[in-house]
């Protein structure tokens, strides 16, 4: 029997739409289940320790991203997989693991497959796969900005600049390494636990006849001078993954476009001059400045059939 | 050149160092590190590492293969190759297996290059080709 925590008020308030069809789609697919509504995000842990008990198959989240969390969060205990029926678009995590609606997460769980996520923790909150900082304003403080008359008079609004939304950040990777840039955005994504048997990272460098070896810069396309060339695959054993569990990615504002770094660490601390809101999908969990985990815990997924849970659309816009 | 998606994916384990980002400590990866900003501390990978133009760095390096186009300030120590490109600039030691500086790239400092005769293909003596030609040529005329 499957749990089904449902947040009536998700995808503004969607379920009360769609209950009947989806109680149809339960029936035909012969899935047992107990539904049982959240009336507030802050109760989900009693909501499930009180409805555990008869439960076997695993926990179904019908809803939005802050509904998603606040599950994860509260079974993290828990030896139940976890399946997700999206209530919105916006679901980052559904996505992400190919859930693109939510009668395809209803035919899912007639035939699951299972996959364990790294969970990563800030504080005492655990989030799976990746999180964000991001110094972006929003589009009222942008507006506002924008046509201000005080800064309209003194002739500085306008819109917004290269420059502007940059914060100072520094980053400590592991105690060992410690990074400084004015930041627009931070992506922290949770490595897997093992990459898979036989794959080796793809090598290829990009090397510039003229000598100019750019950043590789997903948006720099090779030029026709330059000799873009793959060494053969590494031998056997000579070359082996890093075990870091944190990717991090800096995205850093240039006049030539965004400059990405990427760096590797099992811990991350970090730190801004101005508070910047950590936020996985569109929920904001944390603020600056805030230490980072990545743990050995893992959650198990339900994900379509197929799927292998690999991400079907890139995390970033 | 590495796509988007590959970049993208959470497997990757190489290591990119920006334009404008500045990283000091100690670096050690299995992957490949490219370094744009600056970078000052200790640098050890099986991987290849790759200083772009406005690339800093002060510090040793140990790595498979080694792309200088910008300045690096320490010691190079590449197990098989060493390009310093037309605007890299070494002010340190290097050691490397094959060595490549193109015109415009400046190196102060020694370089020591690894003995390579174990690898070397064998190849024949010509005096014995001329040898055995001269024994084939008498038996020619015997006949």
């Amino acid at each position: 029997m499957y749990l089904f925590l449902i947040n009536p008020e998700a995808g503004n308030k969607r379920f009360v739409r769609i209950e009947k069809k989806m109680k149809q789609l339960l029936d035909q697919y012969k899935i047992k289940r107990r539904f049982v509504i959240i009336d507030d995000l802050a109760n989900v842990p009693a909501i499930v320790k009180h409805n555990l008990r008869p439960i076997d198959k695993g926990i179904v989240i019908v809803g939005g991203n802050a509904t998603v969390n606040a599950v994860i969060n509260a079974t993290v205990t828990e030896n139940l997989p976890l399946a997700i029926v999206p209530m919105s678009r916006t679901n980052y995590l559904a996505k992400s693991i190919g859930i693109k609606s939510w009668e395809q997460a209803i035919k899912m769980l007639a035939e699951p497959e299972f996959r364990a996520e790294r969970l990563g923790k800030i504080g005492k909150y655990y989030f799976v796969r990746q999180i964000a900082i991001t110094s972006r304003q929003n589009l009222l403080t942008k507006y506002l900005t924008r046509t201000n008359p005080i800064l309209r008079f003194l002739g500085i609004a306008g819109p917004g600049r290269a420059g502007d939304n940059q914060v100072t950040t520094k980053i400590l990777l592991d105690d060992e390494l410690s990074a400084s840039s004015k930041t627009q955005k931070l992506e922290i994504s949770l490595s897997p636990s093992q990459l898979p048997a036989g794959s080796s990272a793809p090598k290829s460098l990009l090397r510039a006849k003229s000598a100019q070896v750019p950043e590789t810069d997903p948006k720099n396309r090779p030029r026709s001078d330059k000799e873009v060339f793959q060494p053969g695959a590494p031998a056997e054993g000579s070359k082996k993954t890093t075990e870091k569990k944190l990717q991090i990615r800096l995205f850093v504002p240039s006049q030539t476009g965004t400059n990405i770094s990427l760096l590797h660490g099992n811990c991350l601390t970090i730190d801004s001059d101005k508070k910047m809101p950590v936020t996985m999908g569109n929920e904001t969990i944390a603020f600056t400045p805030v230490e980072i985990k990545g743990l050995s815990k893992h959650v198990r997924l339900m994900v379509p059939k197929g799927s292998n849970g690999e991400l079907t659309e890139p995390i970033t816009s | 050149m590495k796509t988007r998606g590959e970049f993208a994916e959470s497997d990757n384990p190489d290591t990119i160092i920006g334009y404008g980002v500045s990283v000091e400590g100690t670096l050690q990866t299995a992957g490949d590190i490219q370094i744009n900003g600056y970078f000052k501390g200790k640098l050890i990978t099986r991987g290849d590492v790759v200083i772009g133009e406005h690339g800093q760095v002060d510090a040793n390096i140990n790595a498979e293969n080694v792309y200088i186009a910008g300045e690096v300030t320490g010691n190079v120590n590449a197990i098989d190759k060493l390009e310093i490109l037309e605007t890299g600039k070494v002010d340190g030691n290097i050691s490397s297996t094959a060595l490549v500086i193109e015109s415009g790239g400046v190196l102060k400092g020694s370089s020591t290059m690894r003995d390579t005769e174990d690898t070397k293909p064998a190849v024949d003596p010509t005096y014995e080709v001329e040898e055995a030609k001269k024994a084939s040529e008498e038996e020619a005329v015997k006949v």
